[in-house]
C-alpha cells in the first residue's frame, strides 16, 4: 500500500473496518471485545458509551494496531496491520490522532514539544509552521496559548485541552478520543466539539469513547452512529 | 548432577543474554547508518545525550585524569629516570594510560554517571506508559529512545577518553616539573609519548571506547525498557544495567587487548 500520507484525508474509504473482532479481557484492560463489526467512513463520528467502572477499554489500542485481537480483522486506511511493514505502520499511526485514557505525555519533554513531537518526527515541515498550527488549534480548543514547562507542572484541565490540540495536529485521518471530557469543566464541548467538526469537515473519521450519558446524547455533536458497551459487546442504540 | 545442570542452565541463560545484547547493539549500528532513521527529533535526543553523557562529564573526567596523571605519569618519569631507562617512558605511558587506564576509567565514570540515569529514566517511562504513548504516535521507541542513547554513549565515551589521555599526560608532565622530577623538557616528553604510539594503539583506543560505550547504552536501554511496568522494578533495572555494563566493559577490554597485542 502506497498512500500519500500528507493528504488532508484518507484516500481510502472506509477509513476503518473492524470485522468479527474478539479479544479476551486481560489486564491492564478492564473489558474485552466480542464479535465487534464496525465500519467507519470519511467524515463520520461514532460515539461509544462505556460502562461505569470500565477504566481501560482496549478499542483504541486494537484500532491503532498496538494490541492484536485474538480473532477478527482490523483494516486501517484500506489494509490490515499485519500487511504493513514496520515503517508504514509507524506512518499510519502518525495519521491517527488520539486523546489518551490516563497518562498521554512524555514527562521529559515540555508540553509544546509533546504536542509537536509527531509532526517534527514524521515531517520536514518548518518548525514555525508546526507551531502556528499548534497555536491555531489551541485557540479553537479554548486555550490562551500552550502552557510552558513539563506536563507535570500544568493543571489537568489545561493538559486535557492540550491533548485535544495534539490529537488534531497534522490533519489526522482518524481521531480516537478516549474520555476526552475527563478533567474538563462544563462547557468544554463548545471549543473541543469545534475541533471535531473541523476534522470531520476535512474528511477525518472520529471515534469518541465516553462514559457520560450527556456527552453520548449531545445532539450538537451530530454523530453518525451511537454505540454503547454492554460487557464485551458494543450495541447500537440508546441505553 | 543437579549442580552441573544448574550451572549449565546458568551458562545457557547468560549466553542467551549476551546474544540478545549483541543483536540489539548490531541493530543499533545497522539503523544508525541509515539517514532516514535520523529525523530531527532523534537528532535532538542524540544532542541531549551527548550533552549529558559527554559534555557535562568533562570536568569530572578531567579531574580524575589529572589525579591519575599526577600519580602515574610522575612515577613513570621518576622510575624510568632512576633506572636509566628514560627511553621507555613513552611506551610505558602509552601502555598504561592509552591502552588500559584511560578507556577503563572513562567507561566506569560514564556507566556510574549516565548508565544508571539512562536505565532509570527509561524504566520510569515504561512504568508511566510513555513508551506506548510514543508508539501510538508512530514513533518507534527503538528509533527514538534506544538509537540516540546508544550512539550518544559511544561517542561520549570516545571523546571523554581522548580528553582523559591528554589531561593526564599534560597534568602528569606539569606535576613532574613542579615536583622536580627529571622530565627532560616538554618536547622530549611529547616526542617520547607520541613516538611510542602505534596504529594498533589507535585501533585499541577506538575499540575500547566505542564498543563498550555502545554496549553500555544498549544494555541500559534493554534493562530500562525490559521491565513489566511496576515501579519497584525501576531500581532493580538500574542495578542490573550497571552490573552488566561493567561486565561487558571488562570482557570487551580483555578481548580487544588479546586481539590487538597478542
Amino acid at each position: 500500500m502506497k498512500h500519500d500520507f500528507h493528504q488532508p484525508h484518507c484516500p481510502v474509504d472506509p477509513v476503518l473496518e473492524l470485522s468479527g473482532l474478539h479479544l479476551a479481557a486481560t489486564p491492564p484492560y478492564d473489558t474485552g471485545l466480542a464479535g465487534l463489526d464496525l465500519v467507519v467512513r470519511r467524515g463520520e463520528l461514532v460515539v461509544v458509551l462505556l460502562e461505569e467502572g470500565v477504566w481501560r477499554h482496549p478499542l483504541a489500542d486494537v484500532v491503532s494496531g498496538l494490541l492484536p485481537p485474538d480473532a477478527g480483522a482490523v483494516r486501517i486506511f484500506g489494509t490490515g496491520w499485519d500487511g504493513l511493514s514496520p515503517d508504514v505502520q509507524a506512518v499510519s499511526r502518525w495519521k491517527i490522532g488520539r486523546v489518551f485514557e490516563g497518562n498521554g505525555w512524555v514527562s521529559n519533554l515540555d508540553v509544546d514539544e509533546n504536542i509537536t513531537l509527531s509532526e517534527r518526527h514524521h515531517t520536514r515541515r518548518p518548525l514555525a509552521e508546526i507551531e502556528d498550527e499548534m497555536q491555531r488549534l489551541a485557540g479553537v480548543a479554548g486555550l490562551d496559548g500552550i502552557p510552558p514547562g513539563r506536563p507535570a507542572a500544568v493543571s489537568r484541565e489545561r493538559l486535557q485541552r492540550c491533548e485535544w490540540v495534539r490529537s488534531m495536529m497534522g490533519q489526522p485521518w482518524l481521531v480516537l478520543l478516549e474520555r476526552p471530557g475527563q478533567d474538563l469543566s462544563p462547557g468544554w464541548r463548545t471549543g473541543c466539539g469545534g475541533l471535531v467538526a473541523q476534522a470531520r469537515a476535512r474528511g477525518a473519521a472520529v471515534i469518541w469513547l465516553c462514559e457520560d450519558a450527556a456527552e453520548w446524547n449531545d445532539k450538537s455533536l451530530n454523530p453518525t452512529l451511537k454505540l454503547r458497551a454492554d460487557g464485551n459487546t458494543l450495541r447500537v442504540g440508546n441505553p | 548432577m543437579l549442580l552441573i545442570s544448574s550451572m549449565g542452565r546458568g551458562v545457557v541463560a547468560w549466553l542467551a543474554d549476551v546474544r540478545h545484547t549483541v543483536a540489539v547493539a548490531a541493530a543499533v549500528v545497522r539503523v544508525a547508518l541509515q539517514p532516514r532513521y535520523w529525523p530531527r527529533t532523534v537528532r535532538n535526543v542524540l544532542a541531549r545525550q551527548i550533552l549529558f553523557t559527554g559534555y557535562q562529564a568533562t570536568r569530572f573526567v578531567s579531574t580524575v585524569a589529572l589525579l591519575v596523571g599526577i600519580s602515574v605519569v610522575v612515577q613513570a618519569q621518576v622510575w624510568t629516570a632512576a633506572l636509566g631507562q628514560s627511553s621507555l617512558l613513552g611506551p610505558v605511558l602509552v601502555m598504561v594510560i592509552i591502552r588500559e587506564v584511560g578507556p577503563l576509567l572513562t567507561n566506569f565514570i560514564v556507566i556510574a554517571r549516565s548508565g544508571t540515569a539512562m536505565a532509570t529514566e527509561l524504566a520510569s517511562m515504561r512504568v508511566m506508559g510513555e513508551t506506548q504513548v510514543l508508539d501510538a504516535q508512530g514513533i518507534d521507541p527503538f528509533i527514538y529512545l534506544v538509537l540516540p542513547r546508544a550512539v550518544g554513549a559511544a561517542v561520549s565515551v570516545f571523546c571523554l577518553s581522548v580528553i582523559f589521555v591528554f589531561v593526564s599526560f599534560i597534568g602528569g608532565f606539569l606535576s613532574g616539573v613542579l615536583l622536580g622530577a627529571n622530565t627532560g623538557g616538554p618536547w622530549l616528553f611529547i616526542d617520547s609519548v607520541f613516538g611510542a604510539i602505534r596504529p594498533a594503539d589507535v585501533f585499541n583506543l577506538l575499540a575500547k571506547t566505542l564498543i563498550p560505550g555502545l554496549l553500555m547504552g544498549t544494555i541500559c536501554c534493554i534493562q530500562g525498557l525490559g521491565i513489566r511496568g511496576v515501579a519497584t522494578e525501576v531500581p532493580q533495572a538500574a542495578t542490573r544495567a550497571v552490573v552488566k555494563s561493567i561486565m561487558a566493559m571488562f570482557l570487551t577490554s580483555a578481548l580487544v587487548s588479546l586481539l590487538t597485542y597478542l
